[in-house]
């Protein structure tokens, strides 16, 4: 049975909207796409816990599924989410190309049964076969006074973390817009609020909130930033941001000097690739009185970033340089992207 | 409908926390507070007490470095945060946290703290602590143009205790 299906056919990128009613709480979308190099689906549904299950071909293959991806998955399309449930397929270069056809999404809206489940969404597809490189509109939301008084600070650390971009041929360009705020404080990027949906602009870009605190319920101030998604929704949502803690990058005198406009360039960078579609390269197993003594656990699914099970072993191998390793110590550099991360990256219709 | 039976995956992002040192410098400490995605709960506390070797020595270590210039300023904030979220209000060692952030709040170069501190005062739930820290961001307020509009926040809390303390060394 068919639920829903969209026509999709980009002459670089192409966005639909898409709207309907689930009768049960597993359905399946159909996704018919050519000229496509790559494309996300962005399933909204207020208050409901989603997922996607299962992704299959046109040659009926399952080419993405829940069950077969590991922890974490090459994608968080794959993982039970709030409200917003977004899937870049392929997640990197290790599934298979798009090809013509109709591709089917089977989605389970975690509700009460019975139905029906009216959903809404996008389909953004791309054609752009060139994952070596690419363009990416960053746009800057400054919340507050706080924010806007340090705009020389948040300048330099927008300029590291594009030159973190540049080493995989990632053009990024910057808009800021200035946000009025009383208390400076920004919503949970994770839950999401309709204080960013109402201030995000029309762009097709990735937005970045930053405001002195995030606040965020499991974490009492503990936050540098968060990406309300990996990979985040492309189209405007509740959670299509990336949050960032102006406040604890600033430190206890609340003035942005020596290398902390460095440190917030690296936080923002990290959150960003989250947003882009990329995970640690390792997780952390068990917090040591050290890095050396720190152990790992595997990451993400590519072969070219380093993997380690001991701190040392990341010290060694370098794996502690990578832009996204999960520990930020600036006695390391913490800038390297790989080939492979980068493809992940290019493959977002939201670089072009 | 193509119906499958698949595995829902849960991602665990977070620190796992067991076998604790013995007990850890203050570089360790410093160390298990870098990491890119914090969690916070019970048991983090618990294995930070353990790496400092007590709660008490925790708490030295927490207001040590978040008065330092040495240390990452991610590891500074996150060090104030854990004080003002988890020790104000212990009975143990709660006495010398308040003045910890009294001082702080106090000291003209540290606005960043005192700025931090004053998002804290809904969550402290010693009334004695609340009201003293409260009445520090006032005095803060009162002398400081930067720092006012912080401080006036407090004038629309939820306690009133907290609205006339701050109402009255404000003005």
């Amino acid at each position: 049975m068919v639920d829903s299906g969209v026509q999709v056919d980009p002459s670089i990128v192409a966005i639909l909207g898409l709207s309907g009613t689930f009768d049960f709480f597993l359905s399946d979308l159909e996704v018919n796409v050519s000229n496509t190099d790559s494309y996300q689906v962005v399933l909204t549904r207020d208050n409901s816990p989603l997922v996607t299950l299962v992704v299959t071909s046109p040659g009926g293959s399952e080419v993405i599924s829940s069950a077969s991806d590991g922890t974490p998955p090459a994608t968080g399309g794959v993982l039970i989410d709030f409200h917003v449930n977004p899937l870049t397929n392929p997640p990197s270069n290790f599934f298979p190309s798009i090809v013509s056809g109709t591709y089917n999404h089977l989605v389970s809206i975690l509700a009460n049964p019975g139905g029906p489940f009216p959903f809404d969404g996008s389909v953004i597809a791309k054609n752009d076969s060139n994952l070596s490189s690419g363009r990416l509109l960053l746009n800057v939301y400054l919340v507050g006074d706080f924010a806007q008084n340090n705009f020389t600070a948040i300048n330099t650390a927008l300029n590291v973390m594009a030159g973190i971009y540049t080493q995989r041929g990632i053009t990024v360009t910057t808009q800021v817009f200035n946000v009025p705020s009383g208390s400076g404080a920004i919503p949970d990027p994770a839950q999401g609020d309709t204080f960013y949906l109402n201030n995000l602009s029309g762009d097709f870009a990735v937005h970045v909130f930053m405001g002195e605190r995030i606040d965020a319920a499991d974490n009492n101030g503990l936050l540098l930033g968060r990406s309300g998604g990996a990979p985040g929704a492309q189209v405007p949502t509740i959670k299509s941001i990336v949050g960032i803690d102006l406040g604890n990058h600033a430190g206890a005198n609340g003035i942005f000097n020596g290398n902390e406009p460095t440190i917030l360039g690296g936080t923002v960078a990290h959150e960003v690739g989250h947003f882009l579609g990329l995970f640690h390269p390792v997780e952390i197993s068990v917090i040591g009185a050290t890095l050396a003594d720190t152990t790992f656990t595997l990451g993400d699914t590519l072969t070219d970033t380093q993997s380690c099970s001991l701190g040392s072993q990341c010290i060694a191998n370098g794996a502690v340089n990578n832009l996204m390793f999960p520990l930020s110590d600036p006695s390391f550099m913490q800038q390297n992207l790989s080939v492979q991360q980068g493809q992940v990256m290019n493959l977002q219709p939201v670089i072009d | 409908m193509n119906l499958r039976t698949s595995a829902l995956t849960l991602l665990a992002a977070g620190l796992l926390l067991s076998a604790a040192p013995a007990a850890a410098s203050s570089s360790d400490l410093q160390f298990m507070l870098s990491a890119r995605h914090l969690e916070w709960n019970a048991e983090v506390r618990s294995r930070l007490e353990s790496a400092a070797g007590s709660k008490q020595a925790l708490v030295d270590q927490l207001i040590e470095f978040s008065r330092s210039d040495d240390v990452p300023s991610p590891v500074a904030m996150r060090s104030a945060h854990i004080l003002a979220n988890e020790y104000v209000d212990d009975p143990e060692v709660g006495g010398q946290v308040l003045r910890a952030m009294e001082e702080d709040i106090a000291d003209p170069n540290k606005e960043g703290l005192a700025r931090l501190y004053a998002s804290k005062v809904e969550r402290i739930t010693d009334r004695t602590a609340k009201r003293a820290v409260a009445a520090a961001v006032a005095d803060r307020g009162a002398v400081s143009t930067s720092f006012k509009p912080y401080a006036e926040r407090l004038l629309n809390s939820n306690d009133s205790n907290v609205r006339s303390v701050v109402a009255k060394r404000l003005n």
